[in-house]
């Protein structure tokens, strides 16, 4: 009787909160505020440009790019709001339900999927300029078309790639390989176990505390796709293909030749490690080449090596974005930014400071002459060929499946709690039990 | 009864690693601040830094707004120290004093306000603020930390009165002392500790709170400290680990200096307290 009465008091008090505060309209997300408008000439207008630039280099030069818009632009003033990256989804939630979002917004497009399903960002297709359209690779644009609607401009994007420490290398007698003779998974499994002499050297090491982004992206090189059919509310298959890198890293772990404990380390937890002569070879997404940058110990010798091959090199675009919100009055004005914003030397200057792969072919063009034969960078900038859209990025439960579901599995299984058949029935009943 | 010199040794070593244990995350603070971004990652961490180096705190001091932000908590956990203070005294008195329907209803009512998790009301209060011209002030801010922080405040203070013997009061009455100067001169001053706890604990509330900064403050200029050390924090666990721990000890120093103020106002009223007349 408590219980129902306890349980009958937060209705009642939260159905009134709700009531008393607006909450509850029954409009679609992006409904509020006033309709769009351009402004008139001579017409001051102020924008607000939330964006969760992270590096040191990145925050400079996205300061840069609003201090050098602002300077040529006095009409139309931007102002530039940092938030944290673990943060972003939060505050926006709470800013697009109180119709108080920022007109420009620095997302992902895997976290766009949803804001764009609940009709909360402005579609951009007549608004891009023609230039910036065609700079962009098209399956590129797919990863942040959504139901026909373009959300998001793509920025930078990130791939899992090795990190060697060259010494080590040499000294087992390895030779790097190419971008045109890159190393297959079996090459890996080979080099890892010449490089691992034991005690607590080991060949290979991958922070996997959060393991689902870089198993199910490098899983796409054996076309693991997962998903297929509807793009929001797809269907799930985990078969043989999807299953190639987990089984190969548990491979890995089992017969002593990747570091154990690193499943346990996020990706940059891994470098001290790396750095201390531990783990010849490092898997992480290349924003990682920041950290070594900047934190290696002088002397160490190090590059990037070309990406996995599998049946293919394909990996998940998942880029970054820039969108607009349909809440903003002016969304015209707000694209004259972000086309600016996304000019080759800007966009250049971001994925230098972040260590990403710009996704427009002539920022790309500026990177590769700015880093050209420094740490492999020439055969990571060549990757971008390699991005595609992966069938989870529309999906609009997989943020949730990936934490509720995903992750807990891959985590009990390359600890050794769940075979591989666990794994796989773990993975598909739970996004049927999500998804339904 | 004497106790016994093993035992004091004891007593001693037990005392001391308790100090450790509290102590050891703040000298870990104090020495990540000053290593180098080489020294952070080393393989074998050392307990103290081989080169000690000030470009942490230059890191934090000149690439983020951090006495802006350090100002604005300040600003706001001692607004909201103070209000919930003076808010949670009457109401305690009240509550405690007085036996009626209303004081079981009063207690119900503060209970089932702690049921409410955060995210459940983020958005109705983000909508509220909105309303009423609040959201991206710190007025805003210190009305939602007063709000979150008064149930367990009132409560808190509510058991200090309680705990004061009604003799007292009466003895005060009956040689002729009014209701006022009854609760100035003896129910304040024995009272002390207990306002001066809640009182702290509404300051460290709202020092550390982040959430309800985050969703509430917009304007860069209005950040709270909390945001600002958040930012240090990457995605997929990367961390700016020298200048988040530059930034965590100075967040760190005004909370230690006002908390050692108080801490002698604590110890002075548990002893005013304690003293037979």
């Amino acid at each position: 009787m408590k219980r129902r009465l306890t349980t009958l008091s937060i209705a009642t008090v939260t159905s009134a909160v709700l009531l008393t505060s607006g909450c509850i309209s029954g409009s679609g997300g992006g409904s509020g505020g006033d309709a769009p408008q351009t402004a008139a000439p001579g017409e001051k207008v102020a924008l607000t440009f939330s964006s969760y630039a992270f590096q040191d280099l990145t925050v400079k030069a996205t300061q840069n790019i609003v201090d050098t818009w602002n300077a040529a632009n006095p009409d139309i003033h931007v102002e530039y709001q940092k938030v944290d990256p673990n943060s972003v989804h939060d505050k926006l939630v709470t800013q697009f339900a109180g119709n108080q979002a920022p007109d420009i917004i620095h997302d992902e497009s895997a976290d766009i999927a949803g804001f764009s399903a609940q009709g909360y960002l402005a579609d951009m297709t007549s608004l891009l300029p023609a230039d910036l359209k065609a700079d962009v690779p098209a399956s590129v644009w797919q990863t942040v078309t959504f139901g026909g609607k373009v959300t998001g401009v793509p920025t930078i994007a990130q791939v899992y790639n090795l990190f060697a420490n060259t010494d080590a290398l040499q000294k087992a007698g390895i030779t790097p390989p190419t971008a045109d003779a890159p190393w297959t998974w079996d090459d890996l499994a080979t080099n890892a176990k010449k490089l691992t002499t034991g005690g607590d050297v080991y060949g290979f090491a991958w922070g996997l505390k959060s393991p689902t982004a870089g198993l199910m992206s490098s899983g796409l090189a054996f076309d693991g796709k997962f998903f297929s059919g509807d793009e929001a509310k797809p269907t799930i298959t985990v078969g043989a293909n999807e299953m190639e890198v987990p089984n190969r890293v548990k491979k890995m772990i089992d017969d002593k030749t990747m570091a154990p404990n690193s499943i346990s380390l996020s990706g940059t937890d891994v470098l001290p490690g790396f750095f201390g002569g531990k783990y010849g070879l490092v898997m992480a997404g290349n924003y990682v080449e920041a950290q070594i940058e900047s934190k290696a110990p002088q002397g160490f010798n190090w590059t990037m090596l070309p990406l996995l091959k599998g049946t293919s090199q394909n990996q998940a675009a998942g880029p970054q974005t820039l969108s607009i919100a349909r809440q903003s009055k002016h969304p015209a004005e707000a694209m004259k930014f972000i086309a600016y914003f996304m000019k080759a030397e800007n966009l250049a200057k971001v994925a230098e400071g972040d260590a990403l792969i710009p996704v427009t072919t002539s920022a790309s063009a500026i990177v590769k002459k700015d880093l050209a034969g420094k740490h492999g960078w020439d055969a990571i900038l060549g990757a971008s060929a390699s991005l595609v859209d992966s069938p989870w990025n529309k999906a609009t439960k997989f943020p949730q499946w990936k934490s509720e579901t995903a992750t807990p599995a891959y985590q009990e299984f390359l600890a050794g709690k769940i075979d591989s058949a666990t794994l796989q029935k773990r993975l598909t009943d739970g996004w049927t039990k999500i998804n339904s | 009864m004497r106790t016994s010199p093993g035992v004091r040794a004891a007593q001693y070593v037990a005392l001391f690693g308790y100090v450790v244990f509290l102590g050891f995350p703040l000298l870990w603070l104090v020495s990540t601040a000053f290593k180098p971004p080489a020294e952070l990652s080393q393989l074998t961490p050392t307990l103290f830094p081989v080169d000690w180096t000030w470009s942490n705190f230059q890191v934090a001091f000149a690439e983020s707004q951090l006495p802006g932000a350090l100002r604005n908590s300040f600003v706001v956990a001692v607004a909201t120290a103070i209000i919930t203070t003076l808010v949670a005294l009457p109401a305690a008195y009240a509550i405690a004093r007085y036996r009626s329907a209303v004081r079981n209803a009063t207690i119900g009512w503060i209970l089932i306000s702690q049921v409410f998790p955060f995210i459940l009301i983020v958005i109705p209060v983000f909508i509220v603020l909105k309303q009423i011209g609040l959201i991206n002030t710190l007025p805003g801010l210190v009305i939602v930390y007063v709000v979150w922080a008064l149930p367990f405040t009132l409560w808190m203070l509510q058991g200090y009165v309680a705990a004061i013997p009604r003799d007292l009061e009466e003895a005060a009455s009956t040689d002729g002392a009014n209701r006022f100067v009854i609760l100035r001169a003896i129910i304040f001053p024995l009272l002390l500790p207990g306002l001066v706890a809640t009182s702290m604990f509404a300051f460290i509330n709202a020092w550390n709170e982040f959430f309800f900064a985050l969703v509430i403050i917009q304007d860069p200029a209005l950040q709270t400290a909390p945001l600002l050390l958040a930012r240090y924090v990457g995605a997929e666990g990367s961390v700016n680990l020298g200048p988040l721990a530059a930034t965590a000890l100075i967040t760190t120093l005004p909370s230690l200096i006002i908390f050692s103020i108080i801490q002698r106002k604590l110890v002075s009223g548990m002893l005013s307290g304690s003293v037979k007349g």
